[in-house]
């Protein structure tokens, strides 16, 4: 029955910290907004037959000016230099920072800074390829005026963007701040098992990740 | 931990497969989705008899407000990871089968919560729906769920005296 306590006051400390990290995140929506989006205009200009896709920050959106290729832009007979701006928002896809961030903290394993910082690359990393496949998904839907698709994507190409897109808006997002976090503090979730019900208080805990 | 986390992966990866294949989609998420807005609609009526459920939308006759429970929103994610979660782990299987139950009620328990706020923040306030609905509520039930397991992990028996 003691141990009850303990387990209370660590999803006490996520609550908290969490909190804390979701108003760090919110005010910092525009850094991490554009550092998605330079990730997404990497993947939108390694996947599609287009020659720029800059994203920038409008009203707290992400809006990518795609300009086609030249053999797209020969093939639609597009006028030169068209661009197409596509708009997405980051933050749907980076939700699950400031609770990883709330994880990481409230169980403070050794090294937390560089743990937290490794965590929040990675998320970054897929909010930022979801939100270059969301671009890709909306180009596999625009037309030209004579209603032709404007670019030539194979069907499995679609089916492959449908699928990096469900993957990076449904699961991600869900999955990648608990699986970061067991990963990063793994001594914390064995304690709770060897320990017959208890977490480490955070003294033996430091003291189990000073002996690894 | 290298075997677990490479299970987890393998079943997680797996059963979201399966969720997002059409007949994954026609079989089990269409009806949970449409079973879990009835459930809700029947919660809400007992103190506000004026929300009925239309398929997987949700229908305020008073105001003409709605929602639409769509994938994302059933807490199928949820469950989805604390399974691959508990089958990954060393555990006898009774006890992952009665984690994963238990783990499925609190889930849609606080599923339920979810969208019985939402119902009526959006009647309030757009802006709050939008917060709640798109960053508020989805940590809180993986949180839900990650509480769940670390209960299981606790209930576990010893290492030592487990067979698996």
């Amino acid at each position: 029955m003691a141990a009850k306590p303990s387990l209370a006051a660590f999803v006490a400390r996520v609550i908290a910290f969490a909190a804390l990290a979701f108003a760090a995140w919110h005010f910092a929506a525009k850094p991490l907004s554009l550092a998605c989006g330079w990730i997404g205009t990497r993947v939108v200009e390694a996947l599609a037959p287009v020659d720029h896709a800059p994203a920038a920050y409008r009203d707290g959106q992400l809006v990518f000016a795609v300009q086609p290729d030249y053999v797209t832009s020969g093939r639609r007979a597009l006028a030169a230099g068209t661009v197409y701006d596509v708009t997405t928002s980051a933050r749907v896809f980076t939700y699950g920072l400031p609770f990883f961030l709330g994880l990481i903290v409230a169980s403070r394993p050794r090294r937390l800074v560089a743990k937290a910082l490794a965590g929040t690359g990675v998320i970054v990393l897929l909010a930022g390829a979801t939100v270059g496949f969301d671009v890709l998904l909306n180009l596999t839907m625009l037309r030209t005026n004579a209603g032709d698709p404007l670019f030539g994507f194979s069907q499995g190409a679609r089916e492959a963007i449908a699928l990096g897109y469900q993957l990076g808006a449904v699961v991600f997002p869900a999955l990648a701040p608990v699986v970061l976090w067991i990963a990063l503090d793994w001594r914390f979730v064995e304690s709770l098992r060897s320990a017959g019900a208890q977490p480490p208080s955070d003294e033996e805990h430091q003291h189990a990740e000073q002996q690894d | 931990m290298l075997r677990t986390a490479i299970l987890f992966v393998v079943i997680v990866v797996a059963l979201f497969a399966l969720e997002l294949t059409p007949p994954g989609q026609h079989f089990f998420v269409e009806p949970w989705t449409t079973a879990v807005a009835r459930v809700s609609a029947a919660a809400i009526q007992l103190a506000d008899p004026a929300v009925i459920a239309t398929g997987a939308v949700l229908v305020s006759t008073k105001t003409g407000f709605a929602v639409a429970i769509l994938a994302g929103c059933n807490g199928v994610e949820a469950m989805i990871v604390l399974a691959a979660g508990m089958l990954a782990f060393p555990a006898p299987w009774k006890h992952r089968v009665v984690g994963i139950v238990a783990g499925t009620v609190a889930i849609q328990a606080l599923n339920l919560v979810r969208i019985a706020s939402l119902f009526y923040i959006g009647q309030w306030n757009r802006d709050a729906f939008e917060w709640a609905h798109l960053y508020l509520w989805q940590s809180l039930i993986m949180l839900d769920a990650l509480i769940v397991w670390m209960l299981w992990l606790r209930s576990l028996p010893s290492p030592r005296s487990s067979p698996a």
